[in-house]
């Protein structure tokens, strides 16, 4: 297996390349004697491309690297990352008041292990403090979904 | 307008119920954020970004976000001092003696000193901040687009020299990861679409209040949620916190010291409070004529350094209000917040935007005041703090970055957007990539870009417009070795590391 950090270097020499390759051909580098809209991002391409060359060449080339995650610890954050998708794809369509209520508690349930009762207490709490803060204060129109009237 | 004119009218701008609350808010938050380990001064001013829109006037949004800065800065010594876990970066070097005066029993004399020594180092800071400002926006004006890019340029290159810890060449690729970030969306030269994917959502270019939740709110977050131990907090007992007579006379050479090291540091860019701690807490020790005391609970320890980092955190404005260029990721939050309330920071702002301009100054004094106010008689509810689990914090993070966001422009895609952020952000994080320097070049970018498609058009075409203008070709030449100096540093470690 090739160190987590030369793939890494790899990955943004790729991605050098296309912003080099869209700058010149997408967009122009020069328009009418002027630079063009191609121009700074081709600078920005040619020094990611020198610096993650340099990164490639000074990535220890040792195999043994620590584990990213060591201990399982990618659990809990990956809990959240899929609980955050949920919430951005629920906010609208069920309403904040209680798009937030179910965040709370599946947070508190799901990623602290905390007691119902606790949950429901705090995620009843959270909800007042967001509606109060955003929607009373600041005047934001969030969307009621199954609280509208 | 003379210096004592403008702060004058600045004091009157700010000695009103709603500016004094608000700068009594950023304070509070600051003193709060500073206390509260695993959440910084840039994480929350990020946290607070969509609330800027709903307050009208700019100078109030300022004052409370300058407060937060350098409150921080007074809070997060109690940590440092009570528990060995700094609140926030700049009080690293604090836990050295101030932990050990705690485990003599000398918790409230360090926690007096640091908040007393905070308080003359901030108030000597704004004083130098009010004189040399004026004079330096002054010479700035004069400054065409050569310069403003060559300046932009090594600014970028210094702050993330500076503040790139393990690796600079990883700092110079997040600068240009920012940079070219800035350029998604329309180019407001040609008018062209640029690296938006047909995405319309990406047309308008990235949101920095989406990006900076992104990449300090929910990134900060996740790494937090890798930890599982909770923060115990031990029973030490304050005490007495005045400092006594003795311990007066061996703080205030230190205090004086740091205030300076602290104002001329903070003055560069990636300066601010964390090199100037550092690097006052070396001078004392080096000065010292019992360096041996140095980490056994010497009260200079806890001085010099405490009062660095707030003379830091205040000089640092001043490359924000005469130049335009923020120094730092905490400076950076403070310009998108002036370019959100459509106040362009840099030489012209003392001239067209006055009152914003001296406001902010006036408010630094202000604020100096109340935080010495906030910080001596309620230390022990500070040290109370501490006992919110985080598990409760995150949450209450979380919602404010998910809501926050989507209250800016009630689009559900800024919302995926963050989240897709904060992911990136977290994995470069476990890369030992970090974020400040994406912030700053993400802000700088337009300018940079700007100055340099002007300088070329102005000389047509001609590159050796950067060189031939003394200005330009001298900081283009500093930019240049620092350049040279990080790669080769990072080439000989790999090799150190290979053998």
């Amino acid at each position: 297996m090739l160190p987590k950090m030369k793939v890494l270097a790899c990955s943004l020499i790729a991605l050098s390349v296309v912003i080099i390759f869209h700058s010149i051909k997408v967009l122009s580098l020069y328009a009418s004697n002027a630079p063009g809209p191609g121009f700074f991002p081709f600078l920005l391409g040619i020094a990611l491309l020198c610096l993650s060359t340099v990164l490639l060449f000074s990535a220890s080339s040792n195999l043994d690297e620590a584990p990213l995650w060591p201990h399982k610890s990618w659990v809990r954050p990956l809990q959240a990352v899929i609980l955050f998708i949920l919430f951005a794809l629920a906010f609208e369509h069920i309403g904040c008041i209680a798009t937030i209520f179910a965040f709370s508690f599946i947070w508190q349930y799901l990623i602290e292990h905390r007691k119902v009762l606790y949950n429901i207490i705090v995620s009843f709490a959270t909800s007042i403090f967001v509606y109060v803060l955003f929607v009373v204060l600041l005047k934001v129109p969030f969307p009621m979904g199954i609280f509208s009237r | 307008m003379n210096s004592i004119q403008g702060l004058l009218n600045g004091f009157s701008n700010v000695v009103t119920p709603t500016n004094l609350s608000f700068t009594f808010i950023g304070c509070l938050l600051g003193t709060i954020i500073g206390v509260l380990p695993g959440l910084g001064p840039v994480a929350t001013m990020a946290l607070l970004l969509p609330l800027t829109y709903k307050i009208s006037s700019p100078t109030t949004t300022v004052v409370m976000m300058a407060g937060i800065y350098y409150g921080a800065m007074y809070g997060g010594s109690t940590t440092s001092i009570l528990l060995n876990i700094p609140g926030e970066a700049a009080s690293v070097i604090t836990c050295i003696d101030g932990h050990e005066m705690a485990k003599q029993g000398k918790a409230g004399p360090a926690l007096g000193i640091a908040a007393i020594g905070s308080f003359i180092a901030g108030t000597i800071s704004v004083i130098g901040l009010t004189f040399v400002a004026p004079p330096l926006a002054e010479i700035a004006l004069k400054f065409g687009p050569a310069e403003y890019f060559s300046l932009a340029t090594l600014g970028l290159v210094l702050a993330t020299y500076l503040i790139s810890g393990k690796s600079v060449i990883k700092g110079f690729i997040m600068v240009i990861f920012g940079l070219f970030l800035g350029t998604i969306g329309l180019d407001p030269v040609s008018g062209s679409m640029r690296f938006t994917l047909d995405i319309p959502a990406l047309y308008g270019g990235i949101d920095f209040v989406t990006l900076a939740m992104g990449f300090f709110g929910i990134a900060e977050m996740l790494t937090n949620l890798e930890k599982q131990e909770s923060i115990q907090v031990i029973a030490t007992k304050i005490g007495r916190i005045y400092p006594t007579l003795k311990e007066w006379a061996d703080s205030l050479m230190a205090i004086l010291r740091g205030s300076f090291v602290g104002f001329f540091l903070g003055i560069l860019p990636g300066g601010g409070g964390v090199m100037a701690s550092l690097l006052s807490y070396a001078l004392e020790k080096r000065l010292s004529r019992h360096p041996e005391r140095f980490g056994k609970g010497a009260i200079e320890g806890v001085a010099a350094p405490e009062s660095a980092n707030n003379a830091g955190a205040t000089s640092s404005f001043i490359p924000l209000l005469t130049l335009g260029i923020p120094g730092n990721t905490s400076i950076a939050m403070i310009f998108a917040v002036l370019l959100i309330a459509g106040i362009q920071p840099g030489p012209f702002l003392i001239v067209e935007h006055p009152e914003v301009f001296w406001s902010v100054i006036a408010s630094m004094y202000i604020g100096n005041v109340m935080l010495l106010a906030l910080n001596l008689p309620l230390i022990g509810l500070w040290v109370q703090l501490l006992k919110i689990p985080y598990s409760l914090l995150a949450t209450i993070i979380s919602l404010l970055c998910l809501i926050g966001v989507y209250s800016v422009q009630n689009n559900i895609f800024d919302v995926i957007f963050m989240i897709i952020f904060g992911v990136v952000g977290y994995l470069l994080r476990k890369f030992d990539f970090e974020a400040g320097p994406l912030l700053l070049a993400f802000v700088l970018g337009p300018i940079c870009e700007r100055s340099l498609v002007r300088a070329l058009m102005i000389s047509e075409g001609k590159i050796s417009v950067f060189l031939t203008r003394p200005i330009s070709a001298v900081m283009l030449s500093i930019t240049a070795i620092l350049v040279v100096l990080s790669v080769i540093d990072s080439i000989k470690r790999s090799k150190s590391q290979n053998m």
